[in-house]
């Protein structure tokens, strides 16, 4: 994991366990094609077809950790954010300046993408 | 990790500056092992291997800074403004930050005692920071609460690039919202 002092270049590729679905004990996938990664409009669509275009290594990680384990704990990468205004609601750091941001919906094993693109911009810290 | 090293300095080995001339491999040798204390005199000096020193330096910057944030947490808790470089603090309510206190106190704790790294504490206070940051920009509120939803699959990366121009991979330029599936 990067560490906070070090910023992750754009292009670097992410270093990424990418897990197996869940099996049965006949060892059979449960779920054979993961979480269904589902987009909540067409602007969210741009904005991950932009992020593909910018980072591809890194938005295929990206695709494929969410559609095997959209809510295993990435430390500093892929986490569930903290403002209680977003219970339930998720982040996937995919490059230095790119970010995902999602809800998971557990009966239909999917995945809502609220946000794919930019960081959103930052207040200027400390004031000018 | 460090606090075993910082034990080591108590349960070291003494050897005086004479010893230390004479039979400076020896010395080193019991070095690589554990600290030594060298005296000379009235003083007394600790000799530790690089990466010893370089982690317990590290660790006590580490230290300092999640130190810095947990008093600052404690400020904005108290109601007043934190310092400018903790201000998006002020995006968090007052139990909000009694759970960002306790998070970034556990991971400070596991962190001291080895259970964990210190990457991890950076980590804890970096997902708060960026939750922080979002909040800020409303960017997840408008796509939460206030966009239309059209659901429909996300692409998926390899099927979506496979279709571009190389040219347009180079260019990493803005897809129409044509190329969605």
């Amino acid at each position: 994991m990067p560490g906070i002092d070090e910023p992750i270049e754009p292009e670097q590729t992410l270093d990424l366990e990418i897990p197996h679905p869940a099996r049965t004990e006949q060892g059979e996938d449960i779920t054979p094609h993961g979480w269904l990664l589902v987009a909540q409009n067409k602007k969210v669509i741009k904005g991950w077809n932009d992020l593909c275009l910018q980072i591809p290594e890194n938005a295929k990680r990206c695709y494929l950790w969410l559609r095997n384990d959209p809510t295993r704990r990435i430390p500093g990468r892929c986490y569930e954010l903290k403002y209680k205004h977003y219970a339930g609601a998720w982040a996937f750091e995919v490059g230095s300046g790119q970010r995902v941001y999602y809800k998971i919906r557990e009966g239909t094993r999917e995945v809502l993408i609220y946000y794919a693109g930019p960081h959103p911009a930052k207040a200027p810290y400390p004031p000018t | 990790m460090a606090t075993a090293v910082i034990d080591g300095l108590f349960s070291d080995e003494v050897f005086t500056a004479t010893e230390l001339n004479r039979h400076v491999g020896t010395v080193l040798d019991h070095a690589c092992v554990r600290p030594v204390t060298i005296s000379r005199n009235n003083d007394l000096f600790a000799l530790v291997k690089r990466e010893y020193a370089a982690r317990m330096i590290r660790t006590m910057a580490q230290m300092k800074s999640a130190l810095s944030l947990l008093a600052e947490a404690h400020v904005a808790i108290s109601g007043e403004s934190p310092a400018p470089v903790f201000a998006w603090l002020t995006i968090y309510e007052k139990d909000d930050l009694q759970r960002l206190f306790t998070e970034v106190l556990d991971a400070v704790g596991r962190a001291a005692s080895g259970a964990s790294d210190w990457g991890d504490v950076q980590a804890v206070i970096h997902e708060w920071e960026e939750s922080a940051l979002v909040a800020k920009s409303g960017v997840l509120d408008q796509a939460m609460f206030h966009e239309p939803a059209e659901e429909s699959p996300l692409p998926n990366p390899d099927e979506f690039l496979q279709y571009l121009e190389p040219s347009q991979m180079a260019a990493g330029e803005s897809c129409p919202e044509s190329t969605s599936q």
